[in-house]
């Protein structure tokens, strides 16, 4: 039952004997989601999204620019007639691009490829170089008229490198078997899916933004001007232009808060809101009949056209095109032009501005006054309460922007970036009569430097410029493996952190099965940042062309072609929110769509939508849209997939049968979020059975399901995938265990020897958990796992496991529970000073070298560098590194010294062994060198552990076997955690996994705690009971003082605990006294600075309300800055002392002595008194 | 094997083999019996590795660890009593503490190489790396226990020195892996109430009990005692018992001045020496504290 069973495989041999046709488990829906993770891994996305950016973006990119034509701008010359010179015109375009494998220049030019490992090590960019070809045209044309050709053509011209994603398709490891993958210094199970950019792993964060091209209707809250407003943000398929966006807005009408008022709608560049219906005419819709035929459909619909009769007044002045173009000319941007100009600049803005996605060519207006009218019918049909307003949260509204159109975007601005150059240097070469080289005209550092840029420092959008976008590239975490997936698959919503708004952080009905409900962050970032469910894929958009051909084919009409009165009743068919057509039986045109999609004759990821109420049939091709597979259930109620197709997939080694298969012989489908609001799916294969049943029997409601769950638990993501039954836990306590299994040490890579991450915990014991999940097996968390299976007791055992603290077992430490180890790197480089000099390693010299710190660099070899398996500790000098101080430095020091000290050391609180030395050059050729320190970590009273239940406590004992509570088998707990950490945090789930634990302990089983299976507590109470214990997982214990029997039975079992990455080691702290800051003289802050603890506001309060003055000044005053100063008691301002001679000097008239007095204030009041006095403002000090 | 100690109390061993005993104490209060286990896992001395110098070390653990692994491994410490801990002996001959051994492997295949406990080479035939002696019917092979796995042309020397110690300071000085004693059931079945329920009942109860102390008879209809060694004292059968109505037809109640000890050795040492010793320990600790109170006593008065 909870444990796996064996009799799940022979009622799979049982099966093998009936027929084909039998329908399939829910065991062998692990099958298929098997194969699923076979074949996608977890960062299916980021690789897809990345692929289609090097295999088509790229290259569309470089299609868009236009071809550069240039002419000289001659240069008068005396005496010679511009007609009597033969004209040149110049062209230059960009074709094929290459890109080649990932490669490194070295600094003396010698270019290899390059892996991964390398780059990371030797602070490398793992980038790949990229090639056009260029042509160059140039048309003579002689003054007697004769035109020559000249064409040239480049091959191959390198135009910069391109940043490659880790295992996608132009990855150097891409294709490369496990063991190959181990010889390459790499970890096997890692998927690959960010970049490394200067040494360092660098992902891009999925961005979340509403969807363009949709229209969408809000109501308005009172103190607004308007009722309803509709809006679109248009922007088209191909091409840079930013969106341009389009609302409607239905007014009050004049005087009334409630009445609807005309509709008004905003043009792009034009100042005021204009009438819809001068709009329209301006567009060349003049009747007022045919208007309304395009907003309205029906006619007879009294209560709209009623509506709309505030609009057809307010235009009543208005009722010719040329009328209406001159209204709009008007109010826009160009002022005091004739009527002309004007009626030409209103056409451009409805042909070019308003709408681009309908399109921007001269004969779109049928189509462009068709979509205006369709919005507003959208927003009459609110605004009559026949529907509700547009659920802006809903995640069929939003759109994800991954690495692949992040760095099409970056690319786009780059390459125009680069022809602009490229043009500027062409002309300057023509203008001067010299020949142009493109190889010379070619920046490639625009894009290099740009991309690697944006990549570094995450800041998207080139250097400079506004609207960027901050940490849409961050740091890889890489503290345990599962962190590592996670963060490859997190999303951000670009929202403002401090919006108090709650609604889009809630968790929407619609991310069921797109976004983990449980792993989110606590506190600012909550629900703005997300993660994608295990099954989640977000699309990457294909061509909406076949589409639009297939619609054609299958008799939509056009709407150029049609009369307005036969939209009532067909059905408008959208194609990317672009209005297209209609058509008269869209029930066939959806059946055919979705067999053709379910064949792979058109793309997979296309979404159909058919909204019956509304009479629309939207499709989309776009990128960006979650989608997740489904099974598709037949209308006879039973799923398509069978049996055979399962065994066919467990045999795959000989019938080469995977998920692609199923895919393609329409098995399974991928439903976005948006299609998936007109399915029916059912949770379970049962559900399905239950449904034939009452259908057959005709009782109850028939239901009528459309596609089937492959297994619900698939909704969670990764971090919540670790949790066993995360559906026992009260749900906040899944969103802390997501937070904190990404802080749990365990193994992180395979391949941690040979990286120098500049921080790694490795457990020296990991453990595969006792108790699984089956979506663990695609983590691979039995692989790396993250923790150990530790003896847990539920108890109150001498009160030092109070207030979620833990008592642990000594002996089980020192057997080796827990332990950790510690890595740290250190990088130092020699840099280049100027032309000539540059940095040295060596061992410093403290009679030529200035500067030199505390520490000892004993420890250091003649070449500056540290040997491995040498102890440091705080302040040891571990890299050795010298400056030349320049020759002309200031007399004094340059004659003693010749050199300034530039040593790494170790930080000042920690210690350990030195585990490895690199020594290597960089891509500037330059020595560098990385170091690796490592230290172990035993656990100790203070270091911090969880279970997988949101359950985190600090030790707050060790105990010794002896004196730990024993059982009557001898069994002593590892850790004993108070039971007041259990009811008011409803952990049930940890409950239920100390008893499966304990059930798979005895029967050397692993245990099955995936969440929404069959499995209850009491059945795996049975069990524990058959394994010869209380079945709900008490034990009678003895005191391990004293040896009496304690009164109350205890809860105990093992149970997966996790060591986190907070250790009291590298926070302990203390100071008496230390270094101050140099400014205000006050204590340094923070532990690395050694610093003093901060005696604050409410510390000070306190002491205050107790009157102890002397205290509170030894605080404030003694302890910290407290300052001697010289008051001349004249003048009250600080006198000039010299202690030495005892003269003291104020008031400048030397018959009159001044008294000066002695005066400790704290070195800060000094310090404001002269700020003040710098500023004309003289405080003076009476002293009595 | 029984023998009086003195006043009431009694000692009568069940089971003994080398490595394990099971006896039981009768007429002694707990705190003794407790005493007893305490000074089993914690004050009973053995040897293991508690230095370890590493000349080469090329495998893929780190240093620390290794030292770690092989503290852990158990060393037969008959010795143990002709040594002396470091901070007790303040002479100058290194081998009244020290007992050195040394581990000295290179890996010339190509494939992994498994370094055990037995490719450790002691310098005393007396202490010796335990191995496994496959006394249970297992998979499991005997042999060494394995230390590290080493690839082609990796390598190992380390120098150990093992020392005397006791489980106090570290749990690898412990001899035992199990010192546990209980208290001995004291079983009351009303036979005169059990008459009056139904076969059914009857195995509803027997059932009840996970540690399965009674048996159903079938053929007689009756519930017999099987076994008092499995009790738990865990109630489940009084609580069944009651759930049916029938309060006070079984009574189970701990004897709380007779114990059953089951110890196990790790192997260091025979698990009938470590009680031995420990008793001896513990008398030893109370003459002590005796003579302490007797010093006491006697300056006062």
């Amino acid at each position: 039952m909870g444990v796996y069973d064996e009799d799940d495989v022979d009622m799979r041999v049982d099966g093998h004997e009936e027929d084909e046709e039998e329908e399939i488990g829910q065991e062998d829906a692990w099958v298929v989601i098997s194969s699923f993770f076979e074949e996608k891994g977890l960062v299916r996305q980021q690789l897809d999204s990345f692929n289609e950016f090097i295999q088509h973006t790229m290259q569309e990119i470089v299609d868009e620019m236009r071809e550069m034509e240039l002419t000289p701008e001659h240069q008068h010359l005396p005496g010679q007639d511009i007609e009597d010179m033969e004209k040149k015109t110049y062209k230059i375009s960009f074709n094929q691009i290459y890109l080649s494998k990932p490669m490194v220049t070295e600094a003396d030019g010698y270019t290899t490829t390059l892996f991964p490992k390398e780059a990371r090590l030797r602070n490398l960019t793992y980038s790949a170089p990229l090639y056009v070809d260029m042509v160059k045209e140039i048309t003579t044309v002689t003054p007697e008229g004769e035109t020559t050709v000249e064409k040239e053509e480049i091959k191959k011209v390198f135009i910069g490198k391109v940043p490659i994603m880790l295992r996608s398709d132009y990855c150097s490891l891409h294709g490369h078997t496990d063991k190959e993958l181990t010889e390459l210094g790499e970890c096997p199970y890692d998927e690959g899916g960010y970049f490394v950019i200067n040494g360092s792993e660098k992902v891009l964060i999925a961005q979340e933004r509403m969807s363009t091209n949709h229209v969408y209707v809000f109501e308005k809250k009172q103190p607004s001007k308007f009722m309803w407003q509709a809006e679109c943000r248009s922007q088209p398929e191909r091409g840079s232009r930013g969106a341009s966006s389009c609302v409607m807005r239905q007014m009050h009408a004049v005087g009334t808060k409630d009445a609807p008022g005309p509709i008004r709608c905003t043009l792009p560049y034009i100042r005021t809101d204009i009438p819809i219906f001068v709009v329209f005419r301006a567009l060349g819709f003049v009747a007022d009949k045919d208007i309304l035929e395009h907003i309205c459909y029906d006619l007879a619909d009294n209560e709209m056209m009623e509506m709309l009769r505030p609009s057809i007044e307010e235009a009543f002045v208005i009722q010719s095109q040329e009328v209406a173009l001159d209204f709009i000319g008007k109010r826009g941007s160009a002022v005091g032009v004739s009527r002309e100009k004007r009626i030409k600049y209103a056409k451009e803005i409805l042909q070019k501005e308003l709408l681009p996605h309908v399109g921007v060519r001269e004969d779109c207006e049928t189509k462009k006054a068709y979509f205006l009218g369709y919005m507003i019918h959208r927003l009459l049909l609110c605004s009559l309460g026949r529907r509700p307003e547009d659920d802006r949260d809903h995640y069929g509204n939003k759109r994800l922007d991954l690495g692949g159109p992040l760095l099409a975007q970056l690319f786009r601005q780059l390459f125009r970036k680069l022809t602009k150059d490229v043009r500027l240097y062409c002309q300057r070469c023509i203008d001067s009569g010299k020949e142009i080289q493109l190889q010379l005209a070619i920046k490639a550092k625009t894009i290099t430097q740009g991309l690697k840029y944006s990549l570094a420092t995450g800041n998207w959008g080139s250097q400079g410029a506004q609207d960027i976008r901050a940490g849409v590239s961050q740091v890889l975490n890489r503290l345990s493996y599962s962190s590592t997936l996670s963060h490859l698959r997190r999303i951000n919503s670009p929202i403002g952190r401090e919006g108090k708004l709650a609604k889009p952080r809630q968790l929407h009905n619609s991310l069921w099965g797109m976004i983990c409900p449980a792993e989110t962050p606590e506190g600012q970032a909550v629900g703005l940042v997300k993660n994608l469910a295990l099954m989640a894929l977000v699309s990457v958009g294909s061509p909406s062309e076949p589409i639009l051909e297939f619609l054609d084919e299958w008799t939509m009409e056009n709407l150029e072609e049609i009369s307005p009165s036969l939209i009532a009743e067909s059905t408008k068919i959208f194609l990317n929110g672009v209005w297209v057509g209609v058509h008269r039986d869209p029930a066939d045109l959806v059946r055919t769509l979705r067999k053709l999609r379910r064949q792979c004759d058109v793309d997979s990821s296309v979404s159909v939508v058919h909204d019956i109420r509304l009479k629309e049939l939207r499709l989309y091709t776009d990128y960006g849209r979650c989608t997740r597979p489904l099974f598709i259930v037949d209308d006879d109620q039973k799923l398509r997939i069978k049996k055979q197709h399962i065994e066919l997939l467990t045999e795959k080694d000989v019938t080469g049968y995977s998920w692609n298969e199923l895919v393609t012989s329409g098995f399974i489908e991928y439903v976005d979020t948006e299609e998936e609001e007109t399915t029916m799916i059912s949770m379970t294969i049962d559900d399905l059975a239950a449904a034939r049943q009452s259908a057959d029997r005709k009782t109850g409601v028939a239901i009528r399901y459309t596609h089937c769950e492959i297994h619900p638990s698939m909704i969670l993501g990764i971090c919540a995938s670790i949790i066993p039954f995360p559906d026992h836990n009260q749900s906040p306590r899944n969103t802390y265990q997501s937070a904190m299994g990404k802080q749990a040490m365990g193994m992180y890579v395979t391949n941690y020897q040979i990286r120098m991450d500049t921080l790694g915990y490795v457990l020296f014991y990991p453990q595969k958990p006792l108790v699984t999940t089956r979506a663990m097996e695609y983590l691979h968390f039995r692989e790396l796992p993250a923790g150990c299976n530790a003896v847990v007791a539920i108890m109150c055992y001498t009160g030092y496991n109070q207030e979620d603290s833990v008592l642990m077992n000594q002996s089980a430490i020192d057997r080796g529970l827990f332990r950790s180890l510690y890595y740290r790197s250190f990088k130092d480089e020699e840099k280049k000073q100027g032309s000539l000099s540059r940095e040295e390693f060596e061992r410093p010299d403290r009679d030529t070298c200035l500067g030199m710190r505390h520490g000892t660099y004993d420890k250091l070899d003649d070449d500056g560098l540290i040997c491995p398996g040498t102890r440091v500790s705080g302040d040891d000098i571990i890299i050795g590194k010298t400056a030349p101080l320049p020759e002309d430095d200031s007399a004094v020091l340059s004659k003693r010294f010749s050199k300034k000290d530039c040593s790494t050391g170790m930080k000042h609180a920690e210690t350990g062994i030195i585990d490895q030395v690199l020594l290597t050059t960089n891509d500037q050729g330059l020595r560098f060198v990385k170091l690796r320190v490592r230290s172990m970590r035993t656990p100790q009273v203070g270091d911090k552990f969880s279970s997988r239940h949101g359950q985190k406590g600090t030790v707050g004992m060790t105990y010794t076997q002896e004196d730990m509570p024993f059982t009557c088998e001898g069994i002593t707990p590892d850790i004993i955690v108070n039971p007041h950490a259990i009811p008011s945090r409803m952990t049930i789930g940890q409950l239920v996994e100390c008893i499966m634990g304990k059930v798979a302990a005895c029967m050397g089983k692993e245990g099955d705690a995936t969440p929404f299976t069959p499995v209850t507590a009491e059945d795996i109470s049975t069990m524990l009971h058959k394994c010869g214990y209380q079945k709900r997982g008490n034990e009678v214990m003895y005191n391990g003082h004293t040896g009496r029997m304690l009164d109350a039975q205890i809860f105990i079992g093992p149970t997966y605990y996790q060591r986190l990455k907070h250790m009291v080691d590298d926070k302990i702290h203390s100071r008496g006294r230390g270094p101050v800051q140099i400014l205000t003289r006050q204590p340094m802050e923070g532990r690395s600075r050694d610093g003093g603890l901060r005696f604050g506001e409410m510390e000070r309060d306190c002491i205050m309300s107790h009157g102890a003055a002397s205290f509170l000044k030894e605080r404030l005053m003694d302890q910290s800055d407290a300052y001697r100063i010289h008051v001349c008691q004249k003048c009250g301002l600080i006198a000039v002392a010299n202690l030495k001679n005892q003269t003291f000097e104020c008031c400048k008239n030397p018959s009159e002595r001044t008294s000066v007095v002695q005066v400790m204030v704290p070195y800060a009041c000094k310090l404001l008194f002269q700020e003040l006095m710098s500023m004309a403002i003289a405080p003076r000090l009476i002293t009595a | 094997m029984e023998r009086q100690t003195g006043g009431d109390s009694h000692v009568s061993v069940t089971r003994l083999e080398d490595q394990s005993i099971t006896f039981s104490l009768k007429g002694v209060d707990v705190s003794l019996a407790n005493a007893l286990r305490r000074v089993m896992i914690a004050d009973v001395p053995t040897l293991a590795i508690d230095l370890v110098e590493v000349v080469e070390n090329s495998s893929v653990l780190c240093d620390e660890f290794l030292a770690h692994r092989l503290g852990l491994i158990p060393l037969s410490s008959k010795k143990v009593s002709e040594l002396f801990k470091p901070y007790e002996y303040m002479g100058e001959d290194d081998s009244a503490t020290d007992v050195h051994l040394e581990l000295n492997v290179r890996c010339l295949t190509e494939q992994a190489m498994d370094v055990t406990s037995e490719d450790m080479v002691s310098y005393d035939e007396r202490v010796k790396p335990i191995t496994f002696q496959g006394t249970v019917s297992d998979a499991a092979k005997p042999g060494g226990i394995l230390i590290v796995k080493l690839r082609n042309k990796q390598q190992l020397l380390l120098k150990c020195i093992a020392r005397k110690g006791t489980g106090k300071d570290h749990a690898k000085w412990s001899p035992v892996a199990t010192a546990v004693f209980k208290h001995d059931p004291v079983v009351h079945v009303n036979q005169e109430l059990l008459k009056t329920l139904s076969g059914s009942d009857k195995r509803a109860i027997v059932e009840s009990d996970p540690s399965q102390m009674f048996k159903y008879d079938a053929d007689l209809d009756t519930i017999s005692l099987t076994s008092t060694g499995s009790c738990t004292f865990d109630g489940e059968i009084v609580k069944k018992v009651n759930e049916m109505g029938k309060h006070g037809l079984i009574d189970i109640r701990p004897c709380f001045d007779s114990f059953t000890f089951h110890v196990e050795s790790t192997g260091v040492l025979d698990a009938e020496e470590i009680v031995l010793q420990a008793v001896h320990i513990l008398q030893t600790k109370l003459d002590t504290v005796g003579g302490e109170l007797d010093m006491i006593e006697s300056e006062n008065f």
